[in-house]
């Protein structure tokens, strides 16, 4: 690959795959390494990619295994099977987002299962379809609809509790 | 179809996606939507259009708390600066020189292998203290700002990253400024800044930085006390291993400048 593709693949990605990285790991300097090495993996990688329009794919599921080895090593939590159908559907609450500021709501989604977290943040931040979000977090298409419909479900429960009278206010990063 | 079918596959809708042209999305919005066109098999409902108008309003509010994400504006030039490639040669396309070019490719395969496996692996300690000199380098999170050294430790001891190091003489009199933990290969790792006396460059609020890690997950570390002094970077860095620990200082200094903290 030629220094200015590297460098356009660069300047279109590292801002959404900072922000993925951000939503996965909430610390400035952890997302910033990891991004780094995405692209660091990209950079060595890269010439195995056939289809050049699946750049984005490659980068958002190259970050998410990297965030996962990282998570593999430091402790393993349980990978449990999920259903296909699920009780847990989110429903609409409009008024509790518009309270909260960005830190807030990251921070809201930090305590949703980690099983879930990148399934949501991809629903959020990227215009990524179904297919695409299956092939980054590498599941099927209805696992990601499985774990969207639980992840959304937990999120509006912790933006209630938020929202709650009493609990609105700056996140602890204030 | 019925309203609370259309909901549960509605509740996964994004507005303004290619959900719009999902086929699995088709027949619910076709019962949420109020402009359903005429002769259309389902029949708009209004208060499933209701709730459909909310879903879609509460989607993009949450959205635009995502989006607002602050992307460190260092971030692209230091991707940049680790990662640049060297554009491909062109390669005559003569027997000969093909020839040669693949006897070096072989060459070049064969030193790469061997290289990869005495440096190369993920958790070896020349990848670790280039990942540390990254970390100082680009815009990082002060976890703890605090100017005294016990604050700090146990804020380390906390979060269980190592805090019962021994400071170099020279290390031990700079002023602390602050600390956070990183992760390197599942490990904690403590990131201890400091001040070294010097003024301060435009944006700068450290300029020394101590990282400490436990030796175990580190493959091929430093022998031991006397520091191995090595340029990583932009940075001048001294590593040495002590009490079961490998310690890396960075700088913004020539070696004389860090040979003056041992």
């Amino acid at each position: 690959m030629e220094s200015v593709s590297f460098e356009r693949v660069v300047e279109q990605y590292y801002g959404p795959l900072y922000k993925f990285a951000y939503s996965l790991t909430r610390t400035e300097a952890d997302a910033c390494d990891l991004t780094q090495q995405t692209f660091y993996v990209w950079a060595t990688k890269s010439h195995q990619l056939r289809d050049p329009k699946s750049a984005k794919t490659w980068l958002f599921t190259t970050l998410h295994r990297v965030f996962l080895q990282s998570r593999r090593r430091e402790t393993r939590f349980p990978h449990e099977p999920l259903n296909e159908t699920d009780d847990q559907l989110p429903f609409t609450c409009p008024v509790m987002a518009s309270e909260l500021d960005w830190e807030q709501m990251l921070e809201a989604l930090g305590r949703v299962d980690e099983n879930y977290q990148a399934a949501v943040a991809l629903f959020y931040l990227e215009e990524c379809s179904y297919g695409e979000i299956a092939q980054v977090l590498e599941i099927p298409v209805g696992t990601v609809k499985s774990r969207l419909s639980r992840g959304l479900g937990q999120l509006k429960k912790i933006l209630i509790e938020t929202s709650a009278p009493g609990h609105i206010g700056k996140s602890q990063h204030e | 179809m019925n309203n609370e079918e259309a909901r549960t596959i509605l509740a996964l809708y994004r507005p303004g996606t290619a959900d719009r042209t999902d086929p699995s999305f088709k027949e619910a919005l076709e019962r949420a939507k109020p402009a359903t066109p005429a002769g259309g098999q389902a029949k708009p409902d209004p208060e499933l259009g209701r709730w459909f108008q909310e879903h879609c309003s509460s989607y993009l509010n949450i959205r635009s708390k995502f989006l607002k994400i602050p992307v460190p504006p260092a971030l692209k030039d230091q991707i940049l600066a680790e990662v640049r490639k060297p554009a491909a040669p062109v390669i005559p396309l003569r027997p000969m020189v093909l020839l040669r070019a693949a006897a070096v490719l072989v060459l070049c395969l064969g030193l790469a292998a061997l290289l990869w496996r005495s440096h190369g692996r993920e958790d070896d300690f020349n990848n670790f203290r280039s990942r540390m000199v990254r970390t100082a380098m680009q815009p990082y999170g002060m976890e703890l700002r605090s100017g005294d050294l016990p604050s700090i430790n146990a804020f380390l001891a906390g979060r269980k990253a190592p805090a019962d190091y021994v400071l170099p003489e020279g290390v031990s009199k700079a002023r602390p400024v602050g600390c956070a933990v990183l992760k390197w290969q599942g490990q904690p790792v403590s990131m201890i800044c400091f001040h070294s006396g010097q003024p301060f460059r435009t944006g700068e609020q450290t300029d020394l930085w101590l990282f400490i890690v436990d030796q175990s997950p580190v493959r091929n570390g430093p022998a031991g006390r006397p520091p191995l002094i090595a340029r990583v970077n932009k940075l001048m860095t001294a590593a040495w291993t002590q009490g079961g620990k490998i310690y890396v200082l960075a700088a913004a200094g020539d070696e004389e400048f860090l040979r003056r903290y041992f």
